[in-house]
């Protein structure tokens, strides 16, 4: 409950904290393990084409330095899609992108009136390159008015002065029914976790995270060199939020039982704390250990090295 | 003048329209034949008769001035007015028949066309909704002509192939 009420809080302060973002990413660097010297544009132009030819409705570029996300909304009284990239550079000299598309379209209304809606989720993994662009259809192949496109290009920049995002909107679109968002925030993290009996630790692990992007994580007795997980954690980090020392990331998780049965210890729980704080969940309720015995888990999430280098 | 010459003009001199010379031949053969006589009696009564029934059944005085006014309504409706001068007509204003020149009515209609085409569309032939312009109108229903499309998708493709569309 205490973690739920801390989530509730930390949600409620994530937008106010993606805002001023850019404003708390350190100035640019020249050292060493930066992917990419200079800066990333994606130019977003939102193209019709029906029976009058193609025309572009919205045109804005998002500009900032490698691993800049974008979000592309769009909106009506019927529909809703929340596009979001996640963009990495990848070993080639291209970009590692990850387009996570959420559509809601109204569908109708029940017989108790209420409303009706179908709901799409997708993620797609897309290696870019710099001679290539991604084409967004938000209506697959179109409708009765012919095809809406979101083209995005992403091209290479000098460096600039600042590390910040920029959004230049040189067409806004009609009605506002296509808005952009744009965040720099780290993608690599690292995630310690512990599992204590009577304050002692008797397994742990430890794995790389990317941001938004799930993973496992096996919980090994301490010092049982082979022995069998005593836990699996399948966690994601879902969120960081920048702040002037070093942010505070938000993760959430699922315990499984470390046998073949995989068996949830616990479901769908979560937590934000500071880089390198601990986060100390009671599993005396859920864990089968000794009877008698309490048992904690203990997680710490830290920048991985390329972050932290950036940083 | 005898009597088949006389009844062939009995019509006539009953009538006063016989000329002197037959007039007084005429005049001469019925005095000196009362079958003749008869006949001219006769005929005299008939027509005194009929013009007494006649007079007994004259049209109202009003008539004549009600079925002119008449005539002139009908006429103005059709011209598309309903009204006539204190009379007003029987007949539903929608089914009222309008008289229009062709010319005029082929205005009309292009003007119909021309005004549905362009509330459908653009100038540039999107469908007029796309031209609203931020602040001028809500995006209540922008996507609306997309909303019967397909699932979204996503897809990479060669940056030459956009800038060829484009042209």
């Amino acid at each position: 409950m205490k973690m739920r009420g801390l989530l509730a809080s930390t949600m409620l302060a994530c937008a106010s904290l993606l805002a001023t973002a850019a404003a708390e990413v350190s100035p640019p660097d020249a050292q060493p393990g930066r992917p990419t010297g200079g800066r990333i544009r994606f130019q977003i132009t939102a193209v019709e084409e029906g029976w009058g030819g193609r025309r572009v409705i919205s045109d804005a570029a998002v500009e900032g330095p490698p691993g800049t996300d974008f979000n592309v909304n769009l909106q009506d009284g019927r529909f809703k899609m929340s596009a979001r990239f996640l963009t990495d550079p990848a070993p080639g000299g291209g970009l590692s992108v990850r387009a996570k598309l959420d559509t809601r379209r109204l569908y109708g209304h029940s017989e108790a009136g209420l409303p009706l809606y179908e709901e799409d989720a997708q993620l797609h993994k897309l290696s870019l390159g710099f001679d290539e662009a991604v084409v967004l259809l938000p209506f697959g192949g179109g409708g009765d008015a012919g095809r809406l496109s979101i083209e995005i290009r992403p091209e290479r920049l000098p460096p600039d002065e600042t590390d910040a995002p920029r959004i230049t909107i040189s067409k806004p679109s009609p009605g506002g029914s296509i808005s952009i968002e744009a965040t720099k925030v780290p993608h690599n993290f690292v995630v310690e976790a512990a599992l204590l009996e009577d304050g002692r630790e008797v397994a742990r692990g430890s794995a790389e995270y990317l941001l938004e992007e799930p993973g496992e994580m096996l919980l090994r007795p301490a010092g049982g060199n082979g022995a069998d997980a005593s836990a699996a954690l399948n966690l994601t980090v879902e969120r960081f939020e920048p702040s002037p020392g070093d942010g505070r990331a938000a993760v959430r998780f699922d315990l499984l039982g470390g046998d073949t049965a995989r068996a949830a210890l616990a479901r769908n729980w979560a937590g934000v704390s500071g880089l390198g704080s601990e986060m100390v969940y009671d599993l005396s309720q859920t864990y089968r250990g000794a009877p008698g015995k309490r048992y904690e888990l203990r997680l710490r999430v830290n920048l991985a090295k390329a972050d932290a280098v950036s940083r | 003048m005898d009597c088949k010459v006389f009844r062939e003009r009995l019509d006539l001199y009953v009538d006063g329209e016989l000329s002197g010379e037959e007039l007084a031949g005429a005049s001469e053969h019925l005095r000196g034949c009362a079958s003749c006589a008869k006949a001219e009696a006769g005929l005299r009564h008939l027509r005194s008769s009929l013009k007494r029934v006649v007079n007994r059944h004259l049209p109202p005085p009003a008539l004549e001035a009600e079925t002119l006014r008449s005539i002139r309504s009908r006429k103005s409706v059709r011209a598309g007015r309903v009204i006539d001068e204190g009379h007003r007509d029987r007949t539903p204003v929608w089914r009222a028949r309008v008289v229009m020149p062709a010319p005029l009515f082929a205005v009309l209609v292009l003007a119909v066309v021309a005004l549905a085409g362009w509330l459908l569309f653009a100038r540039d032939g999107v469908p007029a909704r796309r031209t609203v312009q931020p602040g001028e109108a809500s995006a209540e229903s922008y996507f609306s002509g997309y909303y019967g499309g397909e699932r979204a998708s996503i897809k990479v493709v060669p940056r030459a192939s956009l800038e060829s569309s484009r042209q």
